[in-house]
């Protein structure tokens, strides 16, 4: 059996219907419910100050930072200072990389902001595609 | 004379046949392609040599236990596949290689992941149509998802008989990303709409990343049980790499662990491609079903991306609908680069990873749906 036949025969239709229902159901909850994450948790944070009464939550100051490189809480504005900090963190990988590579040893060393950043970098020519997705590092 | 009679008659060349001369021609094909070529070099290579050691005429590598004497040693590693381990265990080393930030920081993406699937089903439709059977048709449709290792897990358990075709066709689509979908991206798409720069992702902490495997199988696993082997496995090795207290089961996730069931994976897969399974119309067809599952992947990526776009005054550039196809990083990269084509200041490869990451949720879904139903 073949063509519209052969799908009707298999229940083709209710099934391919079902799947793409499921899919996106499943997804669409799932969008739904991470987009409240951040929410949630920030709820949870301020879960003391919520009850009436209760005393205020301990602020825990964060340790200082000892691991990874050196970097200032903010990007400078000012591109090549920019350039400077990241400059390190570059070295460590094998050029030609991939920017993920890069966005993540950032992350790892809790640099700030590393996507706009990057972002930065490339459109200033710091970053210079050499083709398959993979960038090099101009030297100052 | 008995003796060099009978020596002769055991070698290959005594017993080559046509069918098996073709499949090890095709398979060092294959191997130029995985080397020269760098075509998903990984697993290309392991399974075009897979292919070359069981098309060997009289090779026992998939030879079963009989008479008293153990199978060949491919017979063995074959069972990871058929019983269903290599492919979750595959998953377990992307979870912990993957970076789900992208999808965290923008979960309307997940939209253009769940849109790309739709592939998956027309393409089933289209199976059933050609004569294939139900369980079948979900094995050649689920090429669509552009996901090896989700394609492997469900033909292994619905339709093993083309686990060598569907598996084939899978990682060569898989590789030919940067070909297939640019043309399917530009057609659907004006260059304005190709030129949309759009908002730069927010930080995610550290808590919310910790959390994404957890909610993400919570609500899976309740809604799908049957997706719970690709997704759990995809979960925990996210929560390796996001915890922050399992670094070292992290790294053999995503190095040791993965490597060794990739030589596994891909020999075994292409030892499936014996003459006599591979050598066929179907074939053919399950090849030509699996490019028509994923250009209608990749178009439906792109016209939900174009939905976006216009429900949300034209800040989502519509090309990051084809990334919803799971080739991870690969459909990601093309978008940035035919986003860039239009407008050459464009960053989407960031913005592009979320759909990407999603489509691997999506495209294992589909599979759970087809583990479900079939």
């Amino acid at each position: 059996m073949r063509g519209l036949e052969a799908i009707s025969a298999a229940d083709g239709w209710q099934m391919a219907a079902l799947g793409i229902s499921i899919v996106f159901l499943s997804l669409v909850i799932l969008a739904i419910v991470i987009s409240q994450l951040h929410n949630l948790l920030a709820l949870w944070e301020k879960r003391m100050t919520l009850v009436p009464g209760s005393p205020a939550p301990e602020v825990k100051v964060a340790p200082p930072d000892e691991t990874g490189l050196p970097h200032p809480p903010v990007c400078p504005d000012e591109i090549d200072a920019v350039a400077v900090i990241w400059s390190p963190l570059v070295e460590q990988l094998e050029s030609p990389f991939p920017l993920p590579d890069l966005y993540r040893i950032a992350a790892e060393n809790n640099f700030p902001h590393p996507h706009l950043t990057i972002n930065r970098l490339r459109q200033a020519g710091k970053l210079i595609p050499v083709g398959s997705g993979r960038f090099s590092w101009k030297q100052a | 004379m008995d003796q060099v009679t009978f020596f002769i008659d055991a070698t290959g060349f005594a017993n080559m046949n046509l069918p098996s001369l073709a499949m090890m021609v095709i398979a060092l094909f294959l191997l130029y392609l995985g080397i020269a070529k760098k075509y998903e070099p990984l697993l290309l290579v392991p399974i075009s040599f897979g292919m070359l050691l069981v098309n060997f005429p009289l090779s026992m590598l998939m030879g079963v236990p009989e008479n008293g004497q153990p199978g060949g040693l491919l017979h063995y590693l074959y069972m990871g596949i058929e019983l269903g381990i290599y492919p979750p265990l595959i998953f377990l080393g992307i979870g912990a290689l993957t970076d789900f930030s992208p999808l965290i920081s923008n979960p309307k993406t997940l939209l253009l992941g769940a849109a790309a699937q739709v592939g998956i089903f027309v393409t089933f439709l289209g199976a059933l149509a050609l004569g294939f059977s139900a369980t079948e048709a979900g094995s050649i449709g689920i090429i669509g998802g552009a996901d090896g290792p989700t394609a492997i897990f469900l033909a292994s358990q619905k339709a093993p008989h083309l686990l060598g075709a569907v598996s084939v066709a899978a990682y060569s689509y898989m590789a030919l990303v940067p070909i297939i979908q640019p043309p399917i991206m530009r057609l659907l798409t004006t260059k304005e709409e190709r030129s949309i720069v759009m908002e730069q992702l927010r930080e995610t902490t550290r808590r919310e990343r910790i959390l994404f495997p957890i909610v993400v199988i919570l609500v899976t696993g309740l809604f799908l049980p049957t997706a719970l082997p690709l997704l759990g496995m995809l979960m925990l090795g996210n929560l390796f790499r996001e915890c922050g207290v399992t670094d070292r089961l992290s790294k053999a996730a995503q190095n040791e662990l993965n490597n060794i069931v990739v030589i596994f994976l891909g020999l075994t897969v292409g030892a499936k491609c014996a003459a006599q399974y591979f050598l066929t119309v179907q074939t053919i067809q399950i090849v030509v079903l699996g490019l028509v599952a994923f250009s209608i992947g990749t178009a439906a990526g792109v016209i939900m991306g174009k939905i976006m776009c216009r429900f949300t005054g034209g800040k989502v550039n519509p090309l990051i609908g084809a990334a919803g196809v799971s080739a991870v990083p690969m459909s990601a990269r093309v978008v940035q680069t035919v986003g860039k084509e239009a407008n050459p200041s464009n960053f989407l490869l960031m913005v592009a990873m979320g759909p990407n990451v999603g489509g691997v949720i999506g495209s294992a879904i589909a599979a759970g749906v087809f583990l479900a139903i079939l």
